[in-house]
C-alpha cells in the first residue's frame, strides 16, 4: 500500500519526475518496479483483490506516465525478457483482438469482466469475481478488447446507453483506478 | 523550473565531482568565482535584479545566483564567507537549518517512519541543494518497497 502512495503522488506530479530524472536514469527508477509488476502474483490465502488491484494500477500507472512523457522504450527500462509484462504491453497494450486471437483463458477473463461490470449496474457492485479470477497482468492487456466490444456492443444496439453508462459508472471510482493506466497506452 | 533546478541542485554535486581532479592551486571557489565573473548577470541574476525594471525579460525571475551560491556552499564548495563577495551584496538568505541531506539517513528515516518518505517527495521542487539526495533516497525507497512486495 505504502508503494501504491508514493506511485500515485509522483504521478500526480509531472514535475517530480522531471527533477528525479536529473539524477537517475530511467533504467534505475523503473527497473524495480517494472520487476515487480511482471512478477506480481496473488497470495494462496488472497482475501480481497480490489487492494491489489489497486496498488499494481497505481504503480503501473507511474511506469506508463514516464514511458509516455519521455517517450522510453522497453530497453531504456531494462527490459531483455520479451515476454515480460511491461514489454509486452508496450508494445502490443493497444492492441484489441478479435475473439478467433484469444485463447479460452482470455475469451473466459473478458467474459468474466464484461458480466460483472454490465451485470453489477443492476445493484451489487463490482464484486472480487473478476478480479480474483483474472490476474492484473491479464487484465491490462485485454482492456483495448474489453473497450472494442462495449463499442461495438453500443454501436450495433446491443448496449444502451443506460446500460454503458451504468456498466462503466459501476463503483466508478474503483474502475477508474484500475483502468486509468489503460488510458495512459493508447496507440500514437 | 526544472532548468532553475539543475542549476542548484544538480550542477553543484557535478561539481563535486569534477573537484577530486582539481590539485592546488585550482580548487573548487576558484573555477566558480571565475565562472560567475564571466556569466552575464542579466542571465544569471542577483536579488537586486528583481527590483531591475530592464530585466523583467530573464529567465530567472529571483536570486538564482545567490540559490546557486548557497547551494555550492552546502556541498563544501565555497566557503560561506565568501558569498558576499561573490554576490556582491548581502545574501538574503542562509544554508538550510537542516543541513547537507545524506541519501542514507534519508533511507532510513523512511523506513522508520512510512510517511517520511511521502512527505520527501514534497522535498523535490526545493531549490537548497539538498534535492539530490531527497531524489536518490526516493528511488531507493521505491526499489526496497518493490523487493519487499516481490518477495
Amino acid at each position: 500500500m505504502f508503494l501504491k502512495t508514493l506511485c500515485s503522488h509522483i504521478a500526480r506530479h509531472p514535475s517530480y519526475m522531471d527533477v528525479m530524472l536529473l539524477f537517475d536514469k530511467p533504467i534505475t527508477i523503473l527497473h524495480p518496479i517494472c520487476e515487480l509488476l511482471d512478477g506480481w502474483r496473488y497470495e494462496e490465502d488472497q482475501g480481497e483483490y480490489q487492494p491489489v488491484y489497486e496498488e499494481f494500477g497505481s504503480i503501473l500507472l507511474l511506469v506508463l506516465a514516464f514511458v509516455h512523457r519521455y517517450n522510453l522504450s522497453t530497453v531504456d527500462l531494462g527490459l531483455h525478457n520479451s515476454n515480460s509484462f511491461i514489454g509486452r504491453l508496450l508494445v502490443r497494450g493497444a492492441t484489441s483482438y478479435s475473439m478467433d486471437e484469444l485463447s479460452e483463458q482470455e475469451k473466459s477473463h473478458l467474459d468474466g469482466w464484461i458480466r460483472a461490470l454490465f451485470n453489477s449496474a443492476e445493484g451489487g457492485g463490482l464484486g472480487d469475481e473478476p478480479m480474483s479470477n483474472c490476474p492484473p497482468q491479464d487484465f491490462y492487456l485485454l482492456v483495448p478488447t474489453l473497450f472494442h466490444q462495449v463499442v461495438l456492443a453500443c454501436s450495433t444496439g446491443y448496449l444502451s446507453d443506460e446500460a454503458l453508462k451504468g456498466g462503466l459508472d459501476c463503483e466508478s471510482w474503483a474502475f477508474a483506478t484500475i483502468a486509468a493506466p489503460a488510458y495512459y497506452n493508447r496507440s500514437g | 523550473m526544472l532548468l532553475r533546478s539543475f542549476l542548484i541542485n544538480k550542477v553543484p554535486l557535478l561539481l563535486v565531482t569534477l573537484a577530486h581532479s582539481m590539485f592546488p592551486p585550482l580548487n573548487p571557489e576558484f573555477c566558480i568565482t571565475q565562472a560567475l565573473s564571466q556569466v552575464d548577470t542579466n542571465a544569471f541574476p542577483n536579488l537586486s535584479a528583481m527590483f531591475d525594471d530592464s530585466s523583467t525579460g530573464n529567465m530567472f525571475a529571483d536570486s538564482v545566483r545567490q540559490d546557486f551560491c548557497f547551494a555550492c556552499c552546502l556541498h563544501d564548495l565555497i566557503a560561506e564567507e565568501s558569498i558576499e563577495g561573490l554576490l556582491g551584496e548581502i545574501p538574503m538568505i542562509s544554508l538550510p537549518a537542516v543541513g547537507r541531506y545524506s541519501k542514507e539517513d534519508l533511507v532510513q528515516q523512511c523506513v522508520s517512519d512510512s510517511e517520511r518518505a511521502e512527505r520527501l517527495l514534497d522535498e523535490l521542487d526545493r531549490m537548497d541543494g539538498n534535492v539530490g539526495a531527497v531524489s536518490q533516497a526516493i528511488v531507493e525507497v521505491m526499489d526496497s518497497m518493490g523487493t519487499i512486495e516481490h518477495s
